[in-house]
């Protein structure tokens, strides 16, 4: 999920799909296609006129064009509430995409990627964790809310910290400004590390492991990426996805701590039963993924068939990113106030910096890596 | 991620309830098999 927008956190939870008439969801999904097509023809039409008029002038991404055109329409005119149930699916598309990306990488890529990602996941959590838990008291925050923050920043934004929310029985407060402050930083993020990376000189494979190492929300995650170059998203994308992949293990070690401590419910002892809440947490597209990348390893597609797929999971992105342009809203942010927001940017700090000494450590002393 | 299911004095319609994850699976396992069985029509970009 994503992104600055203050809603309450059960209108998030099932935040793709908010309205029981199909018919609803017409006018934002149409406003999406709309918003995607000018991005997408912006950058065409951007670099045409620089070619005409001889400018030299960098090649703004129809990423950075739909996510820009969205925010100054939800950040100026506001979006009607006829195209709210419609905007809300903009996750839905972007798990449709990253299902169908599964057709870009060898199942092998995925395994071996996703292995070496998840130490330095798991390193980056513990140190990002711990710092921003202790950031947390150190601005007066409550426990629950260090922890939810923590959770956000480690794991997956605004979905973990809803999967968090009822296991540690936070407050409603707590978790819409956990929620804020991780929104506010995916977009901080999205701006600030692509025009980073270039200056510090990473490679796609680089860049890629370490947007989907220190962005938070999947949605923020992929476009970071795809504003680097499309290479970075597709690795951005898989590592995000190993690091989504962990959200269960990580609340049910959130859930355990506070039920020890007689503040959040007991979850029943035994293996089966921690199984039972590690999947229910599980997030399920990464099974369509795998799936997917299966299917292409195993030949089954046609090159043409390979590119159709991969062309399929371009479009839902590109839905995605307005998605995410039109869902920041820095007004609802501006209301959440300070503290947990000078913790969450602790938090991204911290996790970019350590994420950034993993990548470069790993790829560039120990020789870590992937081709795909 | 995954569908959390918080305390809603609305019952969520049946399609949420099955949660976005499954639903994007669903809709992407079914245009990779139209692309499987090459049926897929040409997608430009």
């Amino acid at each position: 999920m994503s992104t600055t927008s203050v809603a309450s956190e059960e209108d998030r939870s099932e935040a793709s799909f908010i309205s029981g008439n199909p018919l609803a969801y017409v006018p934002g999904v149409l406003l999406l296609i709309v918003i995607g097509l000018l991005g997408k023809y912006a950058q065409i039409g951007w670099n045409a006129l620089a070619k005409h008029e001889h400018w030299t002038v960098p090649d703004i991404e129809y990423v950075l064009w739909a996510i820009v055109i969205g925010l100054l329409i939800t950040n100026t005119v506001g979006v009607h509430r006829i195209f709210k149930p419609g905007v809300q699916t903009y996750e839905f598309w972007l798990k449709i995409g990253i299902v169908a990306l599964g057709s870009r990488f060898v199942l092998g890529d995925v395994l071996k990627l996703g292995g070496t990602s998840l130490v330095q996941i798991v390193v980056d959590m513990a140190v990002a964790g711990a710092i921003i838990i202790f950031a947390a008291r150190l601005f007066g925050l409550s426990g629950k809310l260090g922890s939810l923050l923590a959770i956000g920043t480690s794991i997956c934004g605004v979905s973990a910290i809803i999967a968090s929310k009822g296991a540690i029985r936070a407050r409603n407060s707590e978790a819409s400004y956990a929620i804020a402050a991780i929104l506010a930083l995916g977009a901080v993020a999205l701006f600030t590390l692509p025009p980073l990376g270039h200056l510090i000189g990473l490679s796609d494979h680089e860049f890629g492991l370490w947007a989907g190492l220190a962005v938070d929300n999947t949605a923020e995650t992929t476009a970071t990426g795809y504003l680097f170059s499309e290479e970075a998203g597709k690795i951005a994308v898989l590592v995000k996805s190993t690091r989504n992949a962990l959200i269960g293990f990580v609340v049910l070690g959130f859930a355990l701590y506070w039920a020890a401590r007689g503040e959040a419910d007991q979850i029943a002892p035994g293996f089966t039963s921690k199984a039972k809440f590690v999947w229910e947490k599980f997030p399920k597209f990464v099974l369509g993924f795998l799936a997917v990348s299966a299917v292409a390893t195993a030949g089954w597609l046609t090159k043409g068939q390979s590119t159709n797929l991969a062309n399929v999971s371009k479009w839902a992105f590109l839905l995605t990113f307005a998605g995410v342009g039109l869902n920041t809203n820095f007004r609802e942010l501006a209301r959440t106030g300070w503290r947990p927001l000078v913790v969450a940017i602790i938090g991204l700090l911290v996790v970019a910096t350590v994420s950034l000494g993993l990548v470069l450590l790993t790829s560039r002393v120990l020789g870590w890596g992937v081709h795909t | 991620m995954s569908e959390p299911s918080p305390k809603s004095p609305v019952e969520a319609p049946w399609y949420a309830r099955v949660g976005v994850d499954w639903w994007a699976t669903i809709v992407a396992g079914v245009i990779t098999v139209l692309a499987v069985a090459n049926l897929l029509p040409k997608i430009p970009w």
